[in-house]
This record gives structure tokens, C-alpha cells and sequence, in this order.
């Protein structure tokens, strides 16, 4: 496991920074948008990665609510943690991004509202964790409380196409008469998928660290609980 | 001069200094757990050695 890390850690740092050199130093600046439009580099491939995080959580949460096994709620509080922190930066990025193109940082529009409120969801999670003293009640109740969060992705997805909002529609793939056609040119195209590879295996490097100390936290409550027996 | 770099740096910056603050903190917590448990363990195996002498004598 220490070795997965490990490979993880520096393949995702070096991807990451393959990623920027090819976005800063070899794609062109965008016409309608300029320089800002860089920021999609970063925006995006988070946004994909808080949905994973989320949808981890998610599928941990009910294995744990029909298996009962600490393991399951490890995980998912490791991946709500790492979710959390890529959500926070979605909506900082996002607000910076929309500062260039819309004119100003916030507007209570529909997909930065209930992203918002995800975040808000998963904060809820952690100060639900901290207020339980019960290991096993902690672990049903956030598992209940993640699976409920994560039912607001879809609406954050689909946000845009139900309500009049001031963000763009779907930035990777756009549905052309039933067929899921690339919305942009293949040279931005090509590394908004790499940079998006490259967080992923990143998220996955936080989660196994993230884990670990999961694992080890919860072990050492165990052995501290045994010396007060 | 390119227009609006100010905010490209600021977007990455402030990505870049979140994770490299999150990966130090993860990394001591870690560091620090593991060490709790070490000794712990390492403590109670003393211990049930002990008695285990204890019961022979």
C-alpha cells in the first residue's frame, strides 16, 4: 500500500505539472475569453473530481449501511474530506473565473447555488461526525447524511438545462440529436481530458493517504479506550 | 501584458497552496497517529508480557 502511494503521489505531482506546462506554455490563448480561459484547466477537471469524491462517498455509505464494516465508513469519510476540500476550490475557481467572463465573483444562479449547498451538505457531514461520541452512530448517521448529498449532483448537473442560469451548459460534451458530441476543439479538448486524468489519480493519492490516517486514528481510539478499560 | 493574469495566478495559486498545506497537515496527522499506536501497542505487548511472567513465577 505505502508503495501505491508513493507512485501515486509522484505520478499524479508530475502529471500535474506536465498538465501546466502544456497549458500555459503550448496551447493557444482562446479567442472569445483571453487568458482567463486558462482557469478551465483547473475548474473543470475539480468539478469532475468533487463529483467522484461525492459518489464515493456515496456507494461507501450504503455498502457500510448493509455490511456494517468500519472499513466502508472509512472510506467514505477519507473521500467526503478530499471531496470537500475539491469542492471548496471549485467554488473559489469558479467565482474567480466567473469575476473575468461574467463581470462579478457570486449571483445566486442556479448551478452556483446548489453546488453551494453541497458543500454546505458535506460540512453538515463533518460537524454531524464531530458531535457523535459513538463510533457505530456516527457511522450511520453521516452514512445516511452522504448518500442524501450526494442526491444534489444531479441537480447540480442538470442545473443548467432546468433553470435559466448565467453559467454555461455541459463544458466537455454537449447532446446533438441523441449523440454526446466534444463542445470544444480537440486542441483545448485533448488536455481538459489529461488535466482531468492527472486529478484524478491525485484524488486517488489523497484518498489512500487520507484512509491511512483513518485507519490509524480509529485504531488508536480502540487501543486508548482499551488502557481506560 | 497579458489581461486578467492576475486572476489565472490567483486561481492557482490558491489551488496549489490548499493542497500542498493539506498534504503537509494529512501527512504529520498521519505521522503522528502512527507513532501513538506504535507505542501504545508496544505498551501493551510490555504489559501482557509482564503478567504473563507474573503468572509463571
Amino acid at each position: 500500500m505505502k508503495k501505491i502511494i508513493l507512485y501515486l503521489e509522484w505520478g499524479s505531482i508530475l502529471g500535474l505539472i506536465c498538465c501546466g506546462l502544456w497549458v500555459f506554455l503550448k496551447l493557444p490563448i482562446e479567442t472569445s475569453q483571453g487568458f482567463p480561459q486558462k482557469i478551465m484547466y483547473l475548474h473543470v477537471p475539480s468539478v469532475i473530481t468533487t463529483y467522484l469524491a461525492f459518489f464515493v462517498v456515496f456507494v461507501y455509505s450504503i455498502a457500510y449501511l448493509w455490511k456494517r464494516e468500519l472499513m466502508f465508513d472509512q472510506i467514505a469519510k477519507a473521500s467526503a474530506e478530499v471531496g470537500l476540500v475539491f469542492c471548496a476550490l471549485v467554488l473559489i475557481t469558479g467565482a474567480i473565473w466567473g469575476r473575468t467572463t461574467w463581470g462579478t465573483y457570486w449571483v445566486w444562479d442556479a448551478r452556483l447555488t446548489t453546488t453551494l449547498l453541497l458543500f454546505l451538505i458535506f460540512m453538515g457531514y463533518f460537524l454531524l461526525r464531530m458531535s457523535v461520541n459513538d463510533r457505530d452512530k456516527e457511522a450511520r448517521l453521516a452514512s445516511v447524511l452522504g448518500i442524501i448529498g450526494f442526491l444534489d449532483i444531479p441537480i447540480i448537473h442538470k442545473s443548467v438545462e432546468w433553470w435559466r442560469t448565467l453559467h454555461q451548459p455541459s463544458t466537455l460534451f454537449k447532446v446533438d440529436s441523441g449523440e454526446a458530441k466534444p463542445s470544444m476543439p480537440p486542441e483545448l479538448l485533448y488536455p481538459l481530458l489529461a488535466s482531468t486524468l492527472v486529478m484524478l489519480a491525485f484524488y486517488l493519492y489523497l484518498l489512500l493517504l487520507r484512509y491511512q490516517t483513518e485507519k490509524r486514528t480509529d485504531r488508536l481510539n480502540q487501543l486508548l479506550a482499551e488502557t481506560q478499560v | 501584458m497579458l489581461i486578467g493574469l492576475e486572476y489565472v495566478i490567483a486561481a492557482y495559486g490558491i489551488w496549489l497552496i490548499t493542497f500542498v498545506v493539506y498534504i503537509i497537515l494529512t501527512k504529520r496527522r498521519l505521522k503522528t497517529t502512527s507513532h501513538a499506536v506504535a507505542a501504545l501497542e508496544e505498551r501493551f505487548s510490555g504489559t501482557s508480557a509482564a503478567t504473563q511472567n507474573g503468572n509463571n513465577i
